[in-house]
């Protein structure tokens, strides 16, 4: 099976108020993809579709190959989650919470372990939860979602409120699980993140997918200034045209040691946010 | 039956640290033991406290330890995460009510022997308890599971567990209780425990439990589809 994820018309609405609007998205095997947007931008709601806790209005959900409205008990045991908000036993320790869940999953202690080393949890696996850190209830959330051997992992904004190392460490195990043929999908407002970590990203907007792609591409695509910026060694800063005429002059500052550095002009994905719906998304 | 057991084990880790649910299983049996072994009124009977104990600890134990169980595992997300995880909502109902049975009728057989109960009186004794407990779980549940948080629980648990616990006991003293006090289970088990030596047919009051038994399941099926909204 190549495609993980397949969405074709996906509606979502509670009550009069429409959700999600027509949401098309095909994930293939071993793909991060990014799901990007502002609170209230339908991307929990698309997630409980994907995870079997809620059902569309209308269109047509395929994950690993079951009916979004009846995802398999099978199925079920290939999908991680973690979510945002904790859901963790906040009274019992570290290897008590994942104890339950290697019951529940049917996994061995020898896999506990393991999946505790590998989130660098394993010398607090005696700590009560509630005497953990943010960054370590993370680190025991996604250990928790790893535990058993899914294929596809839904992440809830993994590294939100972290600090830089332990957020480095949860993109290096990622980018190791992606390796490992793990289907990942991501939710967050960290542009540096999706920049990062993912190979195709969604812009999702009041309900609707705005814009879609792999993220250099999505902000080469919108970049219509077509120029370069140098900064020369005496921290001038000139500009020139994307154009032919531009090359012998580059190159003469190259030659002559003038540049100090070269960038282009594509905007962020937080510019092209912006010039699409004209709020940041972090709003 | 894995997913059940992982719950109950996890439970009952969970029950140790938690002083407040813990408290309701051992509360009513201690002090059963000590004022049977150590109170001695001239001209009360031997068992007057333990029958006393028995109606308050069926009536407020099991309800507040269920309810407080469930709303808990809602409000800080466990309980979804568990239902994430393939666990279904009656597996994890049969767990905790299982759970908080089994210890709330290891609490009463400490109350049986504290009693001196032998023989028949004694199996007598302990399926009385094992009725009464069995209806405050459905009572518990379906505060639980309709309740929102433990904020929302705690204001529903409170009052009823009063009522419950506490009205058989003030029927003692007062006629118009006593009329309400034999409407609920509780005030029933309160009468069974009463004359547990006596020959009196048990026939009206198993009914009456039984009454109270089947609106606290009715309650509990129209709050289960809460549970799966978590």
């Amino acid at each position: 099976m190549n495609n993980i994820i397949e969405l074709k018309d996906i509606y979502h609405s509670y009550n009069e108020k429409k959700v999600l609007k027509g949401i098309s998205l095909t994930v293939k095997k071993g793909e991060i993809i990014g799901l990007l947007g502002p609170s209230g931008a339908g991307k929990t709601t698309l997630v409980n579709i994907l995870t079997g806790q809620l059902s569309q209005t209308a269109g047509i959900g395929r994950v690993l190959g079951d009916d979004t409205k009846h995802i398999s008990d099978k199925t079920k045991t290939q999908i991680g989650i973690m979510m945002d908000s904790f859901g963790l036993y906040q009274r019992l320790t570290v290897y008590d919470n994942m104890q339950l869940f290697a019951g529940i999953y049917k996994v061995d202690k020898k896999k506990i372990e393991e999946t505790l080393k590998k989130v660098g949890l394993y010398n607090a696996r005696n700590n009560t939860v509630s005497n953990l850190s943010k960054g370590m209830r993370n680190r025991l959330n996604m250990a928790r979602a790893i535990l058993r051997e899914s294929s596809l992992l839904f992440l809830d904004e993994p590294t939100s409120g972290l600090d830089p190392a332990t957020t480095d460490f949860i993109h290096e195990m990622l980018l190791e699980m992606k390796n490992e043929g793990i289907t990942i999908f991501l939710t967050t407002h960290n542009m540096y993140e999706a920049s990062k970590l993912c190979d195709n990203i969604a812009l999702l907007n009041q309900g609707e997918i705005i814009e879609y792609g792999n993220p250099e591409d999505i902000c080469r695509r919108h970049n219509k200034q077509d120029q370069f910026t140098i900064v020369l060694q005496n921290d001038e800063t000139i500009v020139l045209p994307n154009a032919p005429e531009s090359g012998e002059k580059i190159g003469n500052l190259i030659k002559n040691k003038n540049v100090k550095s070269i960038h282009s002009s594509e905007p962020t994905l937080e510019d092209v946010f912006l010039k699409l719906t004209g709020r940041k998304l972090d709003k | 039956m894995r997913n059940i057991l992982a719950i109950m084990k996890k439970q009952w880790k969970d029950t140790l640290k938690n002083k407040p649910v813990l408290i309701q299983f051992i509360i009513f049996p201690i002090m059963s033991v000590i004022m049977a072994n150590f109170v001695a009124i001239p001209d009360l009977s031997p068992t007057y406290f333990i029958k006393m104990f028995a109606g308050m600890f069926v009536g407020m134990s099991p309800l507040v330890a269920t309810s407080s169980i469930l709303s808990e595992e809602k409000d800080q997300g466990t309980l979804r995460v568990l239902f994430m995880s393939n666990v279904k909502s009656g597996e994890y109902l049969f767990a905790i009510g299982s759970y908080v049975f089994l210890l709330s009728m290891a609490g009463a057989g400490m109350m049986c022997l504290a009693g001196g109960y032998t023989g028949f009186d004694a199996l007598k004794f302990l399926i009385i308890l094992a009725l009464g407990i069995l209806t405050s779980i459905l009572i518990g549940a379906a505060i639980g599971a309709f309740s929102k948080n433990q904020m929302v629980a705690t204001s529903i648990m409170t009052p009823l567990m009063m009522v419950f616990a506490f009205i058989p006991m003030i029927g003692g003293f007062n006629k118009q209780v006593q009329k309400v006090s034999k409407v609920l289970y509780s005030g029933q088990i309160d009468y069974l425990i009463g004359n547990i030596e006596g020959n009196e047919s048990m026939i009206s009051s198993l009914l009456i439990i039984l009454i109270n038994a089947i609106i606290a399941l009715v309650l509990f099926a129209l709050a289960y589809r809460n549970l799966r909204k978590v």
